[in-house]
């Protein structure tokens, strides 16, 4: 199966979700899956033994209105771009803004998505226009995956969706069951 | 679930009337589950309607909640009605489903309760989203006593709800806080005003779309003019909504004799120019940028002017009431 990783950077992994979609990419690589990260930081970092490629999506500079917008958001035109030229069975986005940018051009034939989303706090869901909605939105539109039951309590009071449970640490086969799932309706 | 006659009658029922807002719904049962009032001291009341369609938000863990339904698809005059008549509770604190009471809020409400009082809260945006209120974003804030008595914060006895026949279902969406204060305080009761008692009110981000939307959707509030005449008082220069609505006008005059008198003209629209920019001038925080957003949000703003503006005039003259 050809998987593209959505996330923001992709470097020396200081970030907490860049470490989990490494590892991720390396276990998904290892089981024979074709694996393509892509991301817009300026720090690329591919070691030649992860069998994971790396694309970079590019992304002008965030001007200063979007600071009230969701997170990374200007990243969405080149992110869709580079779906477009490849050919990926699913797209699994770790920043809701991927995941909201690829779900809201699902007319363009992108491939379906997995969304690891954040344990949902009201603080955070209102800190930004338009998140809650966009949140909203993907959860209508992609598979929405929590590390644990807790945050899934807590997505399912204020997103009113269920998502699915899967810690970062589970085995391969249950990821590849998502994907599956997801490439197959 | 109905109230049935053997349960105990809590002090206070706050009642709150929703409409497709599940998730701001959602935070504003969290804050009642915090309370710092007892829970066997007061009870909580949301009112849909019955053309609302799922997924429905629950109750938090421990609150116990009493969901109500209108038929059809009815407005928050009805809910509200549904939602008092349902409780024996001799206090009644209404709140929308867009807000999130402060903790203490029902126990500075219950100090402050008497039989002949009605009680305004204190409301502001939401600290969480204040950042969010600029452009086109709205948002509500009562600072002191306020003689449109919007009902995001307000607590009435029982008795005086009952005396009025609660709230006026002839107001559809707009103005129906209003006449219910002003009918109450008519019967002799007084107001009063609770600054303790504060309720955070969402940041609404809006589009254009959405803001055009907004502008429209107050047909009823020229009836509260037409019932009540003394609050033409509390309007600018006892005609205008708003003093945005005036200077727009005066702009607007600008505009027609722009060709017999262009130096008049300019000089008529500055007011209207510096009432939206002020903010950005005046702001501890200023700077060329925020100045910039103001002057990219002018156009905009005075769209959505120039249609509330027409709406509120269409729907005063369907109610005989010039107000512009």
């Amino acid at each position: 199966m050809r998987i593209a990783l959505l996330h923001p950077t992709y470097g020396f992994g200081l970030d907490a979700s860049e470490a989990v979609v490494r590892s991720l990419a390396q276990r998904l690589a290892q089981a024979n899956h074709h694996v393509t990260v892509i991301s817009s930081g300026p720090d690329q970092l591919r070691q030649p033994s992860d069998r994971v490629d790396v694309i970079h999506a590019p992304r002008p500079p965030a001007w200063g209105t979007l600071r009230f917008y969701e997170d990374h958001l200007e990243r969405a035109p080149g992110l869709v771009w580079s779906l477009l030229r490849s050919d990926f069975h699913v797209a699994h986005a770790f920043a809701l803004a991927d995941a909201w940018a690829v779900t809201a051009s699902r007319r363009l034939a992108l491939p379906p998505v997995a969304f690891s989303a954040p344990t949902l706090d009201r603080a955070w869901l209102v800190s930004r226009h338009y998140r809650l909605e966009m949140m909203k939105s993907v959860a209508r539109r992609s598979a929405c995956l929590v590390p644990d039951a807790e945050a899934a309590d807590r997505f399912e009071r204020y997103i009113l969706r269920r998502p699915q449970v899967l810690a970062p640490s589970d085995p391969v086969d249950r990821w590849e069951e998502v994907y599956q799932g997801l490439t197959s309706g | 679930m109905a109230c049935d006659a053997t349960d105990p009658i809590p002090e206070i029922a706050v009642v709150i009337p929703t409409h497709n807002r599940e998730t701001r719904l959602a935070f504003a049962l969290d804050a009642l589950a915090e309370q710092t009032m007892a829970r066997d001291r007061f009870e909580v009341i949301v009112v849909r309607s019955a053309a609302q369609e799922g997924p429905f938000t629950a109750a938090p863990a421990g609150l116990d909640v009493r969901f109500l339904t209108t038929p059809g698809s009815s407005g928050p005059t009805d809910k509200r009605n549904l939602g008092w008549r349902s409780t024996r509770a001799p206090l009644i604190a209404f709140t929308d489903d867009d807000c999130r009471p402060q903790t203490d809020w029902l126990e500075r409400l219950a100090e402050a309760a008497d039989d002949e009082t009605l009680l305004q809260g204190r409301t502001q945006p939401d600290p969480d989203e204040a950042h969010l209120l600029r452009g086109l974003a709205r948002s509500q804030s009562v600072t002191g006593p306020n003689p449109w008595y919007p009902a995001c914060n307000l607590a009435y006895p029982r008795k005086l709800l009952e005396a009025v026949g609660g709230l006026d279902e002839a107001y559809s969406f707009g103005g129906e806080d209003t006449d219910l204060a002003l009918r109450v305080l008519s019967t002799g009761a007084t107001a009063r005003y609770i600054g303790d008692a504060v309720v955070d009110h969402c940041v609404v981000s809006r589009s254009l779309t959405d803001a055009l939307r907004d502008a429209v959707a107050w047909p009823t509030f020229p009836l509260v003019l037409s019932k009540h005449p003394e609050q033409r008082q509390y309007l600018y220069l006892s005609v205008f909504r708003n003093e945005a609505h005036a200077l727009l006008y005066l702009a607007l005059a600008g505009v027609a004799l722009r060709r017999r008198a262009p130096r008049f003209a300019f000089l008529a629209a500055m007011p209207y120019i510096h009432h939206h920019l002020r903010g950005a001038l005046v702001d501890e925080n200023r700077s060329v940028r925020m100045l910039a957003r103001s002057v990219a949000h002018l156009a905009p703003r005075l769209l959505v002017d120039l249609v509330e503006s027409a709406a509120t005039l269409a729907s005063g003259a369907t109610h005989r009431v010039f107000v512009a």
